[in-house]
């Protein structure tokens, strides 16, 4: 039965993505962009699908179970500012785009300072911070089907399985198809969540009074600090700061704002995004926490997955088949994004301008196909073997990209902004990164925030302190 | 000018409403469905931060007339 579910989900979006493919050209523009003619109601599917990744249905769920409802406060409405991003980085970008006909960020980030350097770093630290959270993907499809087969897929035979299938739809339709099969992915998500959600409480009699028995048996669980205090204000600041300012600078987001047909469809975008993470965020974070009440105890990675054991045991296999397809929709819509991103950067930002400056955009698509499949067994190749659990992975790369924020802001908005500022920037910002992780700096040198806050502030100092005397005369 | 200071100031506050840590210590008070009362506090959050975007990208959004129509 479950898999027949998974066959038929696999099944209609490979047929979406084919539909794509047969509706595209073999330009640059339509293969990595939709050639820039994305609506409204696609491009905020797009936008949920493509953020809201494995970590929303495992990583959620497992910080439910490990802190409580307390995860819910951050993630929401640190999310939900996003929305405000749409509109400063988001309108601005879409703008440049169709003006320069930038396809990559660090194109647009290149031409408007005129630095090669700079466009070569921030491609760079794009790259670096990408990959490991591209391999997240691979690792909670690989758990799920490893879960719902009892174990007779391998974890990582099912992750290369997956990935090959959705690299094929890539490959074959470029943005246009990521986009189209983002629509039933994101719709699946909301739906099969909502459906989750209902059925488990259902099971435990009820959802309030799941919840008080959770309440009950552990009422920290229930607390605005979280379990064992795991919220400070200052951390709780932190992560308040971190999902607005790091997620415009994802690649597969950033690209996204040069698609919008107009500006209506970004604010059509910008407007329902609080609305998702308002209602749909709930369900995984109180499957956590009414994880305790059947699988009391479990620590670290193994609270991660807590979402499909409760299903397991709690919900009939034909739900809990569509369940774990949701699951999977949310690995793929990620996933898909993210590799069309990277492959477009490369072959724009660093295959033409390494190779020869005259490649036709039939041959960028072509290297585009190719690099698509490359980064996918990178990706599994870490995956193979996963470093520590997904908060800390997702954490890592959100603050490593956030550092590009200032920078991006700057060169959007502020004409006294000069390359080599930015350049220092980036290096400061990322060197910290480095420092704090290594534990190169002295205890507390982020004074009980999260080191991005400092790193921040830090690196928006660097651009102010480095900025012309007068204004730059080229408009933008 | 004053538009766009007057806007700041919204999703500002709303920032600032989101790190309400002077409430911190007060006993948790379950709602409908035995979900926390703060929880709902910042659904009703979230829902003013659409509004406002909404609002926002209706009247105040510059770069929805940069040179293109509106739909």
């Amino acid at each position: 039965m479950i898999y027949g579910i998974i066959a038929a989900y696999l099944t209609v979006t490979l047929a979406i993505g084919v539909l794509g493919y047969r509706r595209g050209t073999p330009t640059a523009d339509d293969y990595f962009l939709a050639d820039r003619r994305i609506g409204g109601f696609v491009l905020f599917f797009t936008l949920i699908a493509t953020n809201f990744s494995a970590f929303f249905f495992l990583g959620f769920a497992g910080a439910g179970y490990r802190v409580g409802y307390s995860y819910y406060g951050i993630m929401a409405f640190g999310t939900a500012l996003v929305g405000v991003a749409f509109y400063v980085i988001g309108g601005r970008v879409r703008r440049l785009g169709r003006r320069h006909g930038y396809i990559t960020p660090p194109e647009l980030i290149g031409h408007q300072t005129g630095s090669p350097t700079l466009k070569l770093l921030f491609l760079t630290v794009m790259v670096v911070f990408t990959v490991p959270y591209l391999a997240l993907q691979p690792i909670g499809a690989g758990y799920l089907l490893s879960q719902i087969s009892h174990g007779t897929i391998p974890q990582f035979a099912g992750a290369v399985g997956l990935t090959a299938f959705m690299v094929a739809y890539v490959f074959l339709g470029g943005m246009r198809s990521v986009a189209l099969t983002d629509v039933v992915q994101g719709v699946m998500m909301f739906a099969l969540m909502l459906a989750a959600v209902l059925v488990l409480g259902a099971a435990l009699g009820g959802i309030r009074e799941a919840n008080l028995a959770a309440q009950s048996q552990m009422p920290e669980l229930f607390s605005r600090t979280g379990r064992g205090g795991f919220f400070t204000p200052r951390i709780w600041f932190s992560y308040m700061v971190l999902w607005v300012v790091a997620v415009p600078m994802f690649p597969q987001v950033f690209t996204r704002f040069f698609v919008p047909r107009s500006p209506r469809a970004l604010r059509a975008s910008a407007t329902l995004y609080p609305i998702v993470t308002a209602t749909l965020f709930l369900g995984p974070i109180m499957i956590g926490v009414w994880g305790h009440l059947r699988f009391p105890g479990l620590e670290g990675i193994a609270a991660d997955r807590i979402l499909p054991m409760m299903m397991t045991e709690l919900a009939p296999d034909w739900l809990t088949g569509l369940v774990m397809v949701g699951a999977l929709a949310a690995f793929m819509s990620t996933m898909d994004s993210q590799l069309l991103a990277l492959s477009s950067i490369l072959t724009r930002d660093v295959y033409t301008r390494f190779t020869r400056r005259d490649v036709s955009t039939a041959e960028q698509v072509r290297v585009g196909r190719a690099l698509t499949v490359v980064l996918a067994i990178l990706g599994l190749a870490i995956a193979y073997h996963p470093p520590a659990t997904f908060v800390a992975i997702v954490t890592q790369a959100f603050t490593g990209l956030a550092v590009l924020a200032p920078t991006t802001l700057a060169v959007l908005y502020w004409p006294r902004t000069t390359a080599w500022g930015c350049v220092a920037s980036i290096l400061i910002g990322e060197g910290l990164l480095l420092g704090s992780r290594l534990q190169l700096l002295p205890p507390g040198w982020s004074m009980g925030f999260l080191p991005l806050v400092p790193i921040l502030t830090l690196c928006t100092a660097t651009i102010l302190l480095t900025g012309r005397r007068h204004p730059a005369r080229e408009p933008r | 000018m004053r538009s766009s200071a007057t806007w700041s100031t919204v999703f500002l506050g709303m920032f600032i409403l989101s790190i309400d840590v002077w409430r911190w210590g007060a006993p948790v008070a379950l709602g409908p469905l035995g979900v926390p009362r703060w929880i709902y506090e910042f659904m009703g959050l979230q829902a003013a931060l659409a509004v406002a975007l909404y609002v926002f990208g209706r009247s105040a959004w510059r770069e929805r007339h940069d040179g293109e129509r509106d739909a």
